[in-house]
């Protein structure tokens, strides 16, 4: 049966100011990702790569075309429609965590929960959340008590806790140390799979991004399906 | 959602210690109102209950014609009603002949019925008890003051008569509270009661009387009585208090009060600076939360709601901790001073309280909504992209709220639309061109520091952040203008008071000195090294015309109104002297005085006040008439006189050739200590005649009102102080958390801890010494403004101000960067950089 898509670009395009003169960043983009498809997105540090993400994920404005994401289009939306169905629908991953430096591990990995509304079961699923990452024990700490590898996980705890469609990761490991690195990469591929979120991962490292389904690299604000050293073996292997 | 993460926040926050500047700047704000203008209400009410001694009243109506009780008992009762405490005695004062056998003098008697004084304190002598009195002297009895027992050759049981009746002396009066301060006026004293007047036929058709009505209330009864009577008030009564009027008391009183205003509007601004300042940290701290929560999908309307609740907590924490701070400083404070006031100081009142809570909540709310504003607009774009901030967005309503607030707060404090208008202009155009030229001096700074190791680094520092260490310049310098102006304008007003009555001011007149007798009196002074003023002739005249119109219609209205307050009316004797040099004392502010040796010139030189008054011009020609005699004479020049100055002063000083022929006696000041009074007695003996008038118990009670005044605006300074360095270290920490990212990555690349501090510690100086220059000359400006505008007072320019701004703004600034970049050196770069990271 053929999956529908969750996530679909048309004619994207984004150009920002600056100052006098305009700066295209992307232009013309087309994109479809199949619902539990995952995809990479890879290309040279300014090629537009985060600024996708952030279009795709409803955080900023398109300058042209159109995202539809999980069946609405975030075009027609505003603001707070972009929020709500962020609430939803979406789960992230950043490179630098962006925990809440005010809230403790628990209460990081609650919030979508809450937001979303399940407040009576956010407490245990967040708690049965960071036992699956392995921070069954640091629950009641707060974020600048944990290291980066361990405040990296408790991201994934809270991008998955709600149980998200789509899941948008912008350099998830780039913070990390290869072991840390490697830990949170099988986390969230594991995670990815059991739950079979569709996955969306923005990186500059190539053996992450030959773990999904399909590697698209960007340049200069367009897409290109494939990347040159791509080896079946590895994509084959990836969740 | 947002109610349960809001507390969570809050709680975290409130653990780590970030929130406490916040709620502290709104403590301080609070604090800062509420002990400012709770002490100097309250240390106001003090010192005009004090000064009210000397009208031994509240307030008085006054009239020329006897009071019609129907005109005030309505009002009077409606105000007794609402503040119990209100109460009223009623004077009747005229002058009138009282003999004692062959001795008669002209007194000036007071009829009393009611509790005279209702202020102040009134001590007579009864044989040998010295008691307190309020009350009037029993019918058919009088007490007498020195003067007029010596006058009238009798004492203590005599009898004297008034009129048609006889009195017994019963008591000698030793203080009056209300005693004039023009002591030419003023003959001797006689008390009696009211009801003995119908009796003695003194008071007749045509008798020149002035009616008094005294009122005093603990509460608002005076005021709300004021209120009823005022429009009612017909040409010849006057309602009037110790405030009001010219005497050197109501002066000091008008300005000390306007400084208390000042200062707690100042006060206000400074905590209002720290709130702005705390509110901006705390929300730039929240950028990266609110991004996650939108990315998070929270909707703008939960972010604005659990933002405003944290900031209700805080307000709400501010405010508790801020009016019980202010409480114990207020109570410390009147507990330390309260003895050298002298006198009871009322309870604190609620209304300063409440001035408090609105200025926090106002200072918290308007002051901190843009930044909350800002921070429900961030984009959660910032997510991804770390950069993305709203400097430069939002700026024109951050300005627009930030004018309203303080405009609001300013009119609050002084409910007076103008000042509030002219005080806000100033601030907003300094605020105006100290931006503007911090900005400059900071472009020049980095100019001339390129290159130049730690110091070129420091300043590049400055340079890159151009604009937030524009604002802070900004708000160093606001806080270290106020606390300059206030220094020193605390400094110049007490300085000036000193001036007017300073130490030696001549404490004694004398009167009635024959022309033959002055040689030796010069001589007998000379002699016993007693300093004095020149004695000047005194001959008794009358105004009758200017430029041929005659004054007896022009003058009624005045007279009324100025009688007894340091003025004489003009269509009565007057106190002529002339003299062929100018007084030193008396400057003058038009025209000239007459050529030295021209012993034919033809001139008068006129009071600046009466000229006024009485609608006189340098060249009109004035009427005078001495003795029968009438003559005129052109106005030659107008004087300015201090009558606080305690030396003889006349309103009139003819040249030597208009008045020399006129018999004259002589009259002079001089000043005795203490120990030097045992020559009284010596010189009355020798001088029979001469009557000395001893005015310094008059002096010492102005001096005491002015010492507490000074008293005052000394502990206001101290708070201002207080304040303007909270302002301060809450701005460095605010600066130099901008700058800790930067202070953690030259750490962790290797940065020596020496050159760390230096670059810290070189960009707190610079921009110290940048924020003290600017603080001085605004400060200088705002001198000028207030002196001129304000007090009333001389301004001079103050050069040094500028040097010692600058240095003391380098020394406090830079000390305080050193203290907030300590912890920074003492832990590890990793931590640091978690430290940053979360």
């Amino acid at each position: 049966m053929q999956k529908e898509a969750v996530i679909v670009a048309k004619n994207l395009g984004k150009t920002v100011e600056t100052g006098e003169s305009q700066l295209t960043i992307l232009r013309g983009l087309d994109l479809e990702v199949k619902s539990g498809e995952s995809v990479a997105i890879v290309g040279a540090s300014g090629s537009g790569k985060s600024t996708l993400l952030g279009l795709l994920a409803g955080l900023d404005e398109s300058s042209e075309g159109k995202v539809i994401l999980g069946g609405e289009s975030l075009t027609d939306l505003d603001e707070e429609g972009r929020a709500a169905l962020r609430a939803r629908k979406v789960g992230f991953v950043f490179q630098s965590f962006l925990l809440v430096a005010g809230l403790s591990a628990l209460e990081n990995v609650m919030l979508p929960l809450e937001l979303k509304g399940d407040r009576r079961e956010a407490r245990l699923r967040a708690s049965e959340m960071l036992e699956r990452v392995g921070l069954a024990h640091r629950t009641q700490h707060y974020p600048n008590q944990l290291s980066g590898g361990e405040q990296q996980r408790v991201a994934l705890a809270r991008a998955f806790v709600s149980s998200p469609e789509i899941l948008f990761a912008d350099e998830p490991t780039g913070n990390l140390d290869h072991a840390n690195g490697s830990r949170v990469a099988d986390l969230l591929f594991g995670m990815n799979r059991d739950a079979g979120t569709t996955l969306v991962l923005v990186t500059h490292d190539l053996k992450l991004a030959q773990r999904c389904d399909r590697v698209l690299t960007m340049d200069s604000g367009t897409l290109s399906e494939g990347e040159t050293s791509a080896d079946p073996q590895e994509i084959s292997a990836c969740g | 959602m947002w109610l349960r993460t809001s507390n969570r926040l809050l709680k975290q926050e409130l653990g780590r210690g970030e929130l406490q500047i916040m709620v502290l700047a709104i403590a301080l704000a609070v604090l800062a109102v509420y002990s400012l203008s709770g002490f100097s209400s309250r240390i106001q009410e003090t010192l005009v209950s004090r000064s009210s001694g000397f009208l031994a009243a509240d307030r008085v109506l006054r009239s020329a014609h006897a009071i019609d009780p129907r005109f005030y008992e309505a009002a009077f009762v409606a105000a007794q009603a609402s503040d119990p405490s209100l109460r009223q005695a009623e004077l009747l004062e005229f002058q009138t002949m009282a003999y004692a056998g062959e001795a008669f003098v002209l007194a000036s008697v007071k009829a009393i019925r009611g509790p005279y004084p209702l202020r102040g304190e009134l001590k007579i002598a009864d044989g040998d008890a010295l008691s307190s009195q309020q009350g009037s002297p029993e019918a058919g009895t009088v007490w007498l003051d020195e003067r007029a027992m010596s006058a009238l050759g009798i004492g203590l049981g005599h009898e004297l008569e008034i009129g048609h009746s006889r009195f017994r002396v019963s008591a000698e009066i030793v203080a009056e509270p209300d005693a004039s301060f023009n002591v030419f006026r003023a003959g001797p004293r006689i008390m009696m009661n009211r009801a003995d007047i119908p009796a003695t036929g003194v008071v007749q058709p045509g008798s020149r009387l002035t009616y008094k009505l005294l009122f005093a209330a603990e509460g608002a009864g005076v005021e709300e009585l004021g209120r009823e009577l005022s429009p009612l008030l017909s040409e010849n009564q006057e309602w009037y208090g110790v405030q009001d009027g010219e005497s050197p008391l109501a002066r000091s009183l008008d300005r000390a009060n306007k400084f208390l205003l000042l200062a707690s509007l100042l006060g206000v601004i400074l905590a209002a600076t720290a709130i702005a300042v705390a509110a901006r940290r705390y929300t730039e701290r929240h950028f990266d939360p609110v991004a996650v929560f939108k990315t998070l999908g929270m909707r703008r309307r939960e972010i604005s709601l659990l933002y405003a609740y944290q900031l209700l907590v805080i307000t709400t924490a501010g405010i508790l901790l801020g009016l019980v701070g202010g409480y114990v400083l207020q109570e410390g404070a009147i507990t330390l001073i309260g003895d050298r006031l002298g006198s009871e100081v009322p309870p604190a009142s609620g209304e300063a309280a409440w001035l408090a809570l609105v200025t926090g909540a106002i200072c918290a709310l308007l002051f901190s909504l843009t930044p909350m504003l800002r921070l429900a607009r961030i984009s959660a774009m910032r997510v991804i992209r770390r950069d993305l901030d709203l400097a430069g967005q939002m700026q024109w309503l951050s300005v627009l709220l930030t004018g309203v607030s303080l405009f609001i707060l300013i009119w609050l404090f002084s409910q007076d639309w103008q000042l509030s208008a002219s005080l806000f202009f100033a601030v907003a155009l300094c605020g105006g061109i100290m931006l503007f030229l911090s900005r400059g001096l900071l472009w020049l700074a980095r100019r001339w520091g390129a290159g130049q190791g730690a110091l070129g680094m420091g300043l590049a520092g400055l340079y890159r952040r151009a604009h937030s260490n524009a604002i802070q310049i900004l708000s160093f310098a606001i806080g270290i203008m106020l606390l300059i102006t206030i220094v020193v304008l605390r400094h110049e007003m007490i300085d000036e008071w000193q001036q007017q009555l300073p130490e030696g001011t001549p404490n004694h007149f004398l009167v009635n000195i024959a022309p033959y007798e002055v040689p030796t009196i010069t001589d007998w002074m000379a002699e016993r090294n007693i300093q004095r003023t020149e004695l000047f002739p005194m001959v008794r005249g009358r105004l009758v015309s200017i430029n041929d119109q005659r004054m007896t219609d022009r003058a009624s209205k005045d007279e009324t109104s100025a009688s007894d307050r340091g003025r004489d009316p003009i269509d009565r004797e007057l106190n002529l002297t002339w003299s062929s040099e100018q007084p030193g004392h008396n400057p003058l502010s038009q025209g000239l005085w007459w050529p030295a040796g021209d012993k034919d010139f033809q001139g008068v030189s006129v009071e600046s006040g009466i000229a006024q008054r009485i609608g006189v011009q340098l060249g009109d020609r004035l009427g005078f008439l001495i003795g029968g005699e009438r003559f005129e004479v052109p106005v030659t020049s107008i004087r300015q006189v201090d009558w606080a100055s305690m030396r003889p002063n006349f309103y009139m000083i003819f040249s030597p050739a208009v008045l020399a022929d006129y018999p004259a006696s002589y009259m002079g000041s001089f000043y005795l200590s203490p120990a030097e009074k045992a020559y009284l007695p010596e010189l009355l003996a020798a001088y029979p005649t001469v009557t000395v008038l001893e005015v310094d118990v008059l002096i010492g009670q102005i001096q005491g009102v002015i010492d507490q005044v000074s008293l005052a605006l000394q502990y206001i300074m101290v708070l201002v102080i207080a304040a303007a360095l909270l302002v301060l270290f809450a701005q460095t920490r605010a600066s130099f958390e901008e700058r800790r990212k930067e202070m953690v990555i030259l750490r962790t690349l290797g940065g020596s801890g020496r050159f760390i501090r230096q670059t810290v510690q070189l960009e707190f100086l610079i921009l110290g010494v940048l924020s003290g220059f600017l603080a001085g000359a605004m400060a200088e400006l705002s001198l000028y403004l207030i002196q001129t505008q304000v007090l009333d007072m001389q301004w001079q320019a103050h050069p040094w101000l500028w040097l010692l701004a600058a240095l003391a703004g380098g020394l406090t600034v830079g000390l305080a960067g050193r203290v907030a970049c300590r912890p920074l050196l003492s832990r590890s770069a990793l931590s640091q950089i978690r430290q940053l990271e979360g």
